[in-house]
């Protein structure tokens, strides 16, 4: 006699193999894996204008591409949302092209500093992300900055796609200063000049968003515009290089003169600032200023905000310029932060695909789209970022600018102090001095390299 | 063969093995899998990143800890006491005064009560949001008000004074309707009769509290505080939320959260040594609590 087998429990054997086989990302049947229909996935944070642009793109290459269909993932960077789906997306070994901020050489800390490189850094250095240094579509871009941002012993493993002015980039309402007879200062000495007379016409100068630390970017701009003096722009990794070393030997502090003055600097331009600024967020900053057209001349924010600032207040006539943080306008340069860098896992199911994709984002027409969906620095020499009204300044002061100085190492875990000063604890947002911040900072620092 | 809503009993056999090994099996891949490789992160400088390698070092982020960056984390335990304390006591209070106020038996105090308690079933973000809107000093109502009775302004979470209190209160008032329904149900396990007794005596209302409530509601007190407690030490996700973990408000939880997850600059090894000292932390004062709030119940 034949053993019966019990149709439940068998019925739910099924059941549990066809939820495996669901949650394994498999399909039944065969069309699903067929050969001619491909699906690309690329990854990308949000940012509204590069999600569009990403997306018309996207659309682009499957009519170039029949049979294949381009997935586009997306999350937002706060509260670590995107750093939770790249992780998970390299985990499943799904991805093929990846959004990345650029590790830059601060990524990689000698191997006497006993520093593990973290985030792409610690996937370049594993070999996780493919060399592009070789292939046909990085020759429409500066090689020195892609090795500057995310070179590593020979090899480029990104593509720099945008660049921001994030250190003292101020916005500012054209029609307000024209409305009291003001220019765009262009030392630090006129910055004060223009703040104290829109004070006295009752116009609080600055609006910044304090809980989120964004006033610390004008301490940033003076510190790289005084480092950066009478530097040439490709001298950048080398002035970062240096100043790591000399800290990492202890000879240089926190506590030096350079950063003393920049402090001083940076409380004389904090008074300027609307009160209540240290409670706004990062999200919502760009558009209670934009909203007040008739008051905060100025707003310390990154150059990535234009595209928001004009969706919430479409009349505003708005521009940006890089915070003059010192006294002679030569000097005054613009410091340059690499942003989004696409980069292909060595685990791309999809590779070849991955590499056409990256070929058609770099043609000239899309990366020009490109620019002016993000309101990026171009990264490809040649061509500028014409299509957005507020960049008139950049384009015409943006020449001799250089990329932004990145901080002395230090370990993971390391008391924010360690990295510069708080800006949340800092007099007039928070009640310590210059002197207590600054002490704390080079102690802090100290310390955390052992 | 005989057959049942489980099959024969040849398969029926098999089923209290089966409600033994699922469940077992849950816990081995989600509970202590991971709590056995947090413990083995926590001697390496792993990056967390998919394929980088561990770099075994052995104790170096221990030593790290408490050595050369040991301001940063007994900065942030301390942050955590005072966050364990001042939600413990303020929820409890809160929690017992709502009791006290909605312990009657109508639909309007049924509606009230699920009022109170409807924040707990929202997630800790769509709180967070919710009230970083509230508190903001431009957009959100709370500034509107302070101002509009007292002339004033505040920077609220943008304050080193107020921050930490103000994310304190955020959790009190979503996790205060739970404490109010565990005291809710200790309040309608005391007998009547012990207040008729004590009315009898001549005993005013606070003497009943004092006397009589108190001391009875002394195993709901024991729950709701260890409970408090407990879920106040490991608290991450509203901080985030709310601060950032900016002015004074870097919490153990956060700090573990930002070393392990942070995009651009996660060290799992580091952070998964912060989360044995939380491990250590959530022992240490919930193996106490328990054992005075025992002590206090037979005492009372």
């Amino acid at each position: 006699m034949r053993p019966r087998i019990p149709r439940r429990p068998l019925a739910a054997l099924l059941a549990g193999a066809c939820v495996a086989a669901g949650l394994a990302g498999c399909t039944v049947g065969g069309s699903a894996a067929s050969a001619d229909k491909q699906t690309l996935t690329i990854a990308e944070w949000t940012n509204p204008g590069a999600i569009e642009f990403t997306k018309e793109l996207n659309k682009q290459f499957e009519k170039q591409h029949p049979g294949v269909t381009v997935k586009l993932q997306q999350a937002p960077t706060a509260n670590g949302a995107w750093g939770q789906l790249s992780n998970s997306l390299l985990q499943s070994r799904s991805v093929d092209v990846m959004a990345q901020f650029a590790p830059t050489q601060a990524g990689f800390a000698p191997a006497y500093t006993k520093i593990a490189p973290a985030g792409p850094a610690a996937l370049i250095a594993a070999d996780k992300l493919v060399d592009l240094k070789n292939q046909p579509f990085m020759k429409n871009y500066d090689p020195t900055m892609q090795a500057a941002a995310v070179g590593h012993n020979g090899g480029v493993y990104g593509v720099l796609a945008a660049e921001y002015v994030a250190a003292g980039a101020i916005w500012y309402k054209k029609d307000l200063l024209a409305k009291y007879g003001l220019q765009v200062p262009t030392t630090y000495q006129e910055f004060i000049a223009v703040c104290d007379t829109l004070r006295k016409k009752g116009v609080t100068p600055i609006f910044v968003a304090g809980k989120d630390g964004m006033q610390g970017g004008v301490w940033q701009g003076i510190v790289n515009q005084v480092l950066m003096k009478g530097k040439r722009a490709g001298d950048a990794t080398t002035v970062s290089h240096d100043r790591a070393v000399a800290f990492w030997k202890g000879q240089q502090s926190w506590n030096d003169p350079v950063y003393r003055d920049a402090t001083a600097r940076y409380q004389k331009v904090m008074r300027y600032i609307e009160p209540s600024a240290s409670g706004v967020a990062q999200q919502t900053a760009p558009g209670v200023w934009a909203a007040k057209a008739d008051d905060y001349a100025f707003l310390l924010d990154g150059s990535w905000d234009g595209l928001t600032i004009q969706q919430a207040n479409p009349k505003l006539n708005l521009s940006f310029f890089s915070f003059p943080g010192t006294d002679s306008a030569a000097d005054n340069r613009v410091a340059i932060k690499p942003d989004l860098t696409w980069v292909v896992p060595t685990t791309a199911p999809n590779r070849k695909l991955a590499m056409e994709w990256l070929s058609l984002f770099s043609q000239k027409e899309n990366y020009q789209k490109w620019l002016a969906s993000t309101g990026s620095v171009s990264t490809q020499p040649g061509l500028s970022n014409t299509g957005l009204p507020w960049m008139d300044w950049l384009n015409a002061h943006g020449s001799d600018s250089f990329p932004i100085l990145t901080n002395p190492w230090i370990p993971a875990g390391a008391a924010i102090d360690a990295a510069g000063p708080d800006f949340s604890k800092l007099a007039p947002i928070g009640s310590d001095s210059a002197d207590t911040i600054l002490k704390r900072s080079a102690a802090a620092y100290r310390k955390s390299v052992g | 063969m005989p057959r049942c809503l489980f099959g024969t009993n040849r398969t029926r056999r098999w089923i209290p093995w089966a409600s033994i090994a699922i469940p077992g099996a849950g816990w081995l891949l989600f509970g202590l899998y991971p709590s056995l490789a947090t413990i083995g992160y926590s001697f390496t400088r792993y990056s967390g990143l998919p394929g980088t390698p561990l770099n075994v070092c052995g104790t170096c982020n221990y030593t790290t800890a408490f050595t050369s960056l040991s301001g940063e984390v007994w900065g942030s335990i301390g942050v955590t006491l005072t966050y364990v304390v001042g939600v413990t006591v303020a929820q409890t209070a809160v929690g017992l005064g709502l009791a006290l106020l909605l312990n009657r038996r109508s639909r309007a105090y049924t509606v009230y009560r699920a009022l109170i308690f409807m924040p707990q079933i929202f997630s800790v973000a769509v709180v967070g949001a919710i009230f970083a809107l509230i508190l903001d000093p431009f957009t959100g109502p709370a500034e509107k008000i302070l101002h509009g009775l007292f002339g004033v302004t505040s920077s609220f979470l943008g304050s080193n004074g107020l921050a930490l209190p103000l994310v304190m209160a955020v959790n009190v008032w979503m996790f205060a309707g739970y404490t109010m329904l565990i005291y809710i149900a200790g309040l309608r396990n005391i007998p009547s009769s012990v207040y008729e007794a004590a009315a009898l005596d001549g005993a005013g209302r606070l003497r009943m509290f004092w006397h009589i409530t108190w001391p009875l509601l002394a195993p709901a007190t024991t729950v709701t505080v260890f409970l408090t407690a407990m879920g106040s030490l490991g608290e991450y996700a509203l901080v985030l939320v709310l601060t950032g973990g900016n002015f004074g408000t870097r919490t153990l939880g956060l700090y573990m959260f930002t070393s392990a997850f942070n995009a651009g600059t996660s060290q799992l090894g580091y952070g998964s040594m912060l989360a044995m000292l939380q491990f250590v932390l959530t022992v240490v004062i919930g193996g106490s609590l328990l054992f005075l709030l025992r002590r206090r119940e037979i005492q009372l």
